[in-house]
């Protein structure tokens, strides 16, 4: 289970997330900062203008690079050995190299997704099929807005974009992580505001609105969002941040007992909005996604239980495309949901 | 009497660490956990049902919900405002 270290360090690295470095030299971390700038900057906005086939090769060699230019490639790789141990029978082994590799091209194509946002983000659209838009459109109907609930999982940030070109106006919960990062320049922290948020707002209907330490307003905030009938969007996979402890649920996730913070729940039980599981995969294509929204999840039961089943379909959907899950290489991550066994004084385990 | 109804909810259904009851007009609310994003929402929609308005998401702010005080401040300042013993005598 978590321990507090784990939660600090965690914290600790939002902040001041070069403690990161602590593997590999520095060299190769500011060779792999200037890597993403210039994919972020030239390469993926290029790239998005050529034929999708074209587009995704390109992200795939992209992804291809990452992954062999990884600083710490061999401790991520003994670290995803655990795979097997969380996803049971899911991955071999010999699997794993092959799969870490997957993962990189994967992050390189939700890239080039965001790039194909431009217009009404039909190039992107005519990629993507979504799955269950009429479980969301009933949901609305009720005109309490809707809370789609999704795990940092496939590109959903861009397949969501597609929900509200499609008509439904939609708003996240979720931090640009580069706003909360104490080492980014702010010429960095504007780079990644123009090159990716912007890309994105322009498919939101505000703001996202960033939950943090001090920021009490943003339930109140979602919950204006869904009385005007809106779409609001949120993420249930991360570890709990330290003021969220004391709400965080145990529940059945990856072959473990993990903590996650129920709030999506107690948010559809304070505004009555339907809750609905949403998530995105990528075909072996690397171009094709599917982006499938579940019918309503009931919410008779007790706030726990009905966070339990959001947690088992967050938990279905990560087995059964366990690629396209974003943390098997964020170890403070896993270390916080109680995934990981956290390191000792010794060293890793 | 609107403060007593407000710390009386608080102290009921929001704390989570009995160590900081009993609640006082003063306590911070903000600073010191009490409330954090969710029990906030509880905290409105309780006092818009109390009360009888509708709170703009823009009224959120910390200066309104610093202690029992400031929440009793920002509502006598609202037009729309009903104590609650009238909006009771109203229901009677």
């Amino acid at each position: 289970m978590r321990v507090p270290e784990t939660e600090a360090k965690r914290e600790s690295r939002l902040r001041a997330p070069d403690a990161e470095q602590a593997i590999g030299t520095a060299e190769q971390w500011e060779l792999r900062r200037g890597g993403r700038l210039a994919y972020w900057g030239v390469i993926a906005p290029l790239a998005a203008r050529l034929p999708a086939k074209l587009s995704y090769q390109v992200a795939c060699a992209w992804g291809d690079l990452t992954f062999r230019l990884l600083p710490d490639r061999d401790a991520d790789l003994a670290h995803l050995r655990h795979l097997r141990e969380l996803l049971g029978d899911g991955i071999l082994p010999e699997d794993v190299e092959r799969f870490a590799r997957d993962f990189w091209r994967f992050r390189a194509c939700e890239v080039m997704d965001l790039m194909r946002l431009r217009g009404r983000a039909r190039p992107l659209a005519k990629l993507v099929e979504i799955r269950g838009k009429e479980h969301l459109a009933g949901a609305l109907e009720q005109g309490r807005g809707a809370i789609l609930c999704s795990a940092h999982f496939g590109s959903y940030l861009g397949t969501f974009s597609l929900i509200h070109a499609a008509g439904f106006p939609l708003t996240n919960i979720g931090r640009w992580d580069w706003n909360y990062r104490s080492s980014l320049s702010s010429l960095e922290r504007r780079f990644w505001d123009l090159a990716y948020a912007r890309r994105v707002l322009r498919h939101r209907q505000r703001p996202n609105l960033e939950p943090w330490k001090g920021r009490n307003q943003v339930a109140v905030q979602a919950a204006a969002a869904l009385r005007k009938n809106e779409v609001v969007t949120l993420c249930s996979d991360p570890a709990p941040l330290a003021a969220d402890r004391s709400r965080a649920v145990e529940a059945p996730f990856l072959g473990r007992r993990a903590m996650l913070v129920p709030g999506v729940v107690t948010l559809a039980k304070l505004t009555g909005a339907p809750l609905l599981m949403a998530f995105a995969h990528r075909q072996d294509d690397y171009r094709h996604q599917v982006l499938e929204i579940s019918p309503p999840v009931p919410l008779d039961d007790d706030a726990d239980s009905v966070f339990r089943r959001c947690v088992a379909a967050m938990d279905a959907a990560i087995r059964a495309n366990p690629r396209d899950w974003y943390f098997w290489f964020q170890r403070d991550e896993l270390e916080g949901l109680g995934l990981l066994a956290a390191p000792t004084a010794e060293g890793r385990t | 009497m609107d403060d007593a109804v407000i710390r009386d909810y608080i102290g009921r259904e929001l704390v989570r660490d009995p160590a900081v009851l009993p609640l006082d007009n003063s306590t911070p609310l903000l600073d010191s956990g009490v409330l954090d994003s969710l029990s906030l929402l509880r905290l409105v929609l309780f006092i818009q049902d109390q009360f009888g308005i509708v709170m703009d998401d823009l009224d959120v702010i910390p200066e309104h919900f610093a202690d029992v005080d400031a929440i009793c401040t920002y509502l006598r300042s609202r037009p729309d405002y009903e104590a609650a013993g009238s909006r009771e005598d109203a229901r009677a």
